[in-house]
């Protein structure tokens, strides 16, 4: 019974399938989609943009926590697609590799950031006085980001991948160029590490 | 179903959360039947998994930002532009032959105008330059006087 209720419980805390990232595109099909894009094909083009602008973007928004420095990498992104696309040699799936690409441009931003010792932290969403329901929640959002800020990069990077949008943990560890242990391992300190962080701002024992 | 044990599930919950869903899909049937069948004893370790997926839960979905998709389409070579921009230029063994065609032109253009133009370089020698040196350089000045005037 307490099995039960608690994986239902679990159950709730899931993103929806239609916030999951899109799966694995067959490899043949991929191949074919690059190249018609390479060849300048609009309908290619646009299909390889509208299926991986929203997972690059929430994942880059995830790792910089600022709308503006994710569409930025997400542009940049694309332009370097653009480029590689006419000497493509199929190594990884095309999403994997624009993963790959946005997530090391997001790693550079970080380290930019951190060289210029930030007075103010990044941009947040701000809504604005609200009732005192909707600020609370914003404080909440806020404190939970400023937590994982505090996480090595590739911590961020695995949580954001798996736990914040739903990788399965194969996708997740293609992305990172790394083992399906190693992407557990960066999982769970990761989560202990988020833990411990926000047990000591709540003013708790470490 | 897969072999399922006590430290394979605490190391599914620790590292992706309470939630089956999370769960690598080969392993998640095992799973939920071993945390069903003993609940007490995996306890601590899911109520530690939920607390961050409650923290990690306050998170809302990122939003696409409007044009974004537009704007990515129109930054894309399209149609002429991509033939264009992927277009080969002339292979490297023609920008061999075009290089070294042209440094031959060069040296027979320079061997030719050495022949054809007067030695004459419009300097006049100056014998007394050549008596000043030796006064300064050389002991023997006496010498280079008799041997200079004959």
């Amino acid at each position: 019974m307490l099995g039960q209720a608690l994986i239902a419980a679990g159950r709730g805390l899931c993103l929806s399938e239609k916030q999951r990232p899109l799966g694995r595109m067959p490899a043949d099909r991929d191949a074919d989609q690059i190249k018609r894009a390479a060849g300048g094909d609009p309908a290619a083009i646009r299909a390889i943009v509208v299926r991986n602008t929203a997972p690059l973007n929430a994942l880059a928004y995830r790792m910089l926590r600022s709308q503006e420095d994710a569409e930025e990498v997400v542009q940049e992104t694309f332009l370097r697609a653009w480029k590689a696309l006419p000497n493509w040699k199929p190594n990884a799936q095309l999403s994997t590799w624009l993963h790959r690409v946005a997530l090391n441009l997001c790693y550079d931003r970080l380290r930019k950031r951190r060289e210029h010792v930030m007075a103010e932290p990044p941009d947040m969403v701000d809504d604005g006085p609200g009732p005192h329901g909707q600020m609370e929640r914003q404080q909440d959002i806020e404190r939970v980001h400023a937590a994982i800020a505090q996480l090595p990069e590739r911590q961020q990077a695995a949580l954001s991948l798996c736990a914040l949008e739903g990788y399965t943990n194969k996708m997740a560890a293609d992305i990172l160029e790394i083992s399906i242990d190693a992407l557990e391992s960066l999982l769970s300190r990761g989560r202990r590490h988020l833990r411990k962080i926000l047990t000591e701002q709540a003013g708790g024992p470490a | 179903m897969s072999q399922m044990t006590d430290h394979r599930l605490i190391e599914i919950l620790s590292a992706y959360g309470a939630s089956p869903f999370r769960w690598p899909e080969e392993e998640r049937a095992a799973a939920e039947a071993l945390l069903e069948a003993n609940p007490e004893r995996f306890a601590d370790a899911l109520a530690d998994a939920q607390s961050v997926d409650a923290d990690l839960g306050v998170l809302p979905a990122v939003d696409l930002p409007e044009g974004l998709i537009s704007h990515l389409i129109a930054s894309a070579p399209i149609g002429d532009q991509a033939h264009a921009a992927t277009k080969p230029g002339p292979p490297r063994w023609q920008f061999r032959i075009w290089a070294s065609g042209f440094a031959t032109a060069c040296l027979a253009l320079g061997m030719a105008l050495g022949y054809a133009l007067p030695v004459d370089s419009g300097i006049e020698y100056d014998p007394s330059e050549d008596a000043l040196t030796y006064a300064l350089f050389d002991s023997d000045f006496t010498s280079f006087v008799n041997e200079t005037d004959g």
